[in-house]
């Protein structure tokens, strides 16, 4: 955190800007600003239930901790530590009842509540602004009950949303290669670990995952044909299809952010060469033309640039190049070995990982080339993968002894582990659905 | 003896038979049999065609050396240079075999960089083999990256392992 801080204040300047509602007009404020980080004080009050059945009463519990645990994900709120204020309705608190707003010091309040209308949840949530003592906005949901999980990571997106104006990312998935007893396979999770489901049945050994644009296809290299081909998985069908079998390599590849086109390495002019081809497999375009490795691309969110490692100097580092291969430039200095650059969807960063004694560590670094920072420090800590928000990135972790899923703050801050049972790697952070 | 007069008693009567025909005849082959093969005991049966997965007559296995690599090297090391020598050899003694070079990696780079870096280690062996003479077609090349070790160890040793070439046979 104090890393984070120091940087700031040398940058001194604005981030982030969030429009943020006080009763009538929208007045622009920031959380990020001269060098100082101001989060959203809010109070978040365990959703109320319409009958008090024991089932209703133990869905507003669990309802209410993943919205809290979401929302303190995100970096932008404090929880006030309440001790539970009860009121009579929280569909209805009364602005002259000093009680409530006195005892609070959150400037927004959170309330709730739940009902089970037999195999539906009903459920309404409203956000109060504690200064102005009014109610900014309702919501009222109609969900399968057993769906509890996923209407909590929507509630949370929508409070996000209408207190700082940026989208959520609380029902985005994580796709990641989990080692089985069978061979190396596709698997999805909630971004905060949850639901963990097998998705490929390959028997064989897949690699690399990486998400198209809206989320509907994985594309990755599987050994299952006898070679590294690459293969794209349609999510809701489960159907999978080879997209691409050059004679050789076809690994690494990323689609661009419009998703037409895939970035990958190929060695089909023997070296191991980033090369273009469409989103259909075919068309293949050289970029790089280069003795040695080059490999692992990543795209800046404007699709114009393109990030990769090369070995051209002796050891691997990150260079940038324009999407047609040229104006091919070095980026990092000042480290012996760096692979794997993740391009932040802010565009300002590059994530990727140094070499050092006992393993990886994760850094990030301007694309400018300065303001090289540390983010990892235990373990070998491999693959960053940012958070389709760019606040938050994925990495794999071998600190407890085995590969885990982690995510953590761009910053660093917050690094919790989402997986378990060791033999998981390669996280590919999803885009919003 | 019976070799020898059977040929000749062909080529005198085949000799009086064309002798003997006259214009307009239809010129029409003798019958001939195949020379058969003298075998002692058995007369020659003629067998059903079958998918024979070795030729009949055996052939010896062959066999290759793995060779190693520095790390994060795909340059052929000295000793390296001495096994691709003896494997030239054995596919020079063999010229029906094909073989594919595998390249592995030991653990510590990155997945996606040691596929690469294999496929840089397969293919150095392969260039140096045609360099010596081997045809290019025989030799498949595919690159393993990390992903099959040969030894599951984490230390100096095993990952010196792990830094190689494979060559497996793929048809003889």
């Amino acid at each position: 955190m104090r890393r984070f801080l120091t940087a700031l204040t040398s940058l001194n300047l604005v981030i982030t800007s969030f429009s943020l509602s006080f009763g009538q007009g929208e007045i622009k404020g920031t959380i990020y600003s001269q060098g100082e980080f101001h989060p959203l004080e809010v109070s978040l009050v365990k959703f109320q239930t319409k009958n008090k059945w024991p089932a209703e009463e133990s869905l507003a519990v669990q309802i209410t901790e993943v919205i809290q645990k979401d929302l303190t994900f995100s970096m932008f709120f404090k929880f006030s530590e309440e001790n539970l204020f009860s009121f009579a309705d929280a569909a209805d608190l009364n602005p002259l009842d000093q009680d409530i707003w006195l005892r609070t010091e959150a400037q927004f309040l959170i309330a709730g509540k739940v009902e089970i209308q037999s195999a539906l949840l009903k459920t309404e949530v409203y956000l109060y602004d504690a200064f102005a003592r009014k109610k900014n906005f309702s919501q009222s949901y109609r969900t399968p009950q057993s769906a509890w999980r996923k209407l909590a990571h929507e509630i949370s997106n929508d409070l996000l949303q209408n207190l700082t104006g940026e989208k959520g990312i609380f029902t985005t998935k994580i796709a990641y290669i989990r080692e089985t007893p069978s061979g190396k396979e596709l698997y999805l999770c909630d971004y905060d670990g949850f639901n963990p489901q097998q998705i490929t049945f390959d028997k064989s050994i897949d690699l690399s995952p990486n998400w198209s644009a809206y989320g509907k296809k994985l594309i990755y290299t599987s050994y299952k044909s006898g070679n590294p081909d690459l293969w794209e998985l349609q999510l809701e069908s489960g159907k999978a299809k080879k997209l691409a079998n050059f004679r050789g390599l076809n690994t690494a590849a990323r689609y661009n952010p419009k998703g037409n086109l895939i970035a990958l390495t190929l060695s089909i002019d023997r070296d191991p060469e980033i090369y273009l081809i469409n989103s259909g497999g075919e068309n293949p375009r050289r970029l790089t033309y280069s003795l040695g490795i080059e490999s692992s691309p990543s795209w800046s969110p404007n699709g114009k640039q393109i990030a990769f490692t090369s070995d051209r100097t002796g050891s691997p580092q990150i260079y940038v190049m324009d999407s047609d291969g040229s104006n091919v430039h070095r980026l990092t200095y000042g480290l012996s070995y760096c692979d794997s650059p993740a391009w932040s969807p802010h565009g300002d960063k590059i994530a990727l990982v140094s070499r050092e004694r006992g393993g990886f560590q994760i850094y990030t670094v301007d694309i400018t080339g300065e303001n090289l920072n540390r983010l990892t420090d235990q373990g070998s800590n491999e693959n960053p993968s940012w958070s389709p928000d760019g606040y938050h990135l994925a990495f794999a972790s071998s600190r407890t002894g085995k590969f885990e899923i982690y995510t953590m703050n761009w910053d660093g801050s917050n690094q919790s582990k989402i997986t378990s049972g060791g033999g998981n790697f390669s996280p590919a952070w999803s885009p919003r659905f | 003896m019976l070799r020898l007069r059977f040929p000749l008693f062909l080529v005198i009567a085949v000799a009086l038979f064309m002798g003997g025909c006259k214009k307009g005849t239809k010129l029409e082959p003798a019958v001939e049999k195949p020379p058969t093969e003298q075998k002692p005991t058995e007369q020659p049966k003629a067998e059903p065609p079958k998918t024979v997965e070795e030729p009949t007559v055996s052939k010896k296995e062959v066999s290759f050396q793995m060779i190693h690599f520095d790390f994060d090297k795909y340059n052929l090391r000295p000793d390296a240079i001495d096994g691709l020598n003896q494997n030239a050899r054995v596919l020079m003694e063999n010229p029906e075999t094909k073989i594919r070079i595998e390249g592995h990696c030991d653990e510590r780079g990155t997945v996606e960089y040691n596929l690469a870096l294999g496929e840089k280690r397969a293919s150095a062996a392969k260039d140096y083999l045609v360099k010596l003479g081997v045809s290019a077609s025989r030799i498949e090349t595919i690159s393993y990256g990390k992903e099959r070790p040969i030894d599951f160890g984490h230390s100096e040793e095993a990952w010196a392992k792990n830094r190689r070439d494979e060559f497996k046979v793929i048809s003889q």
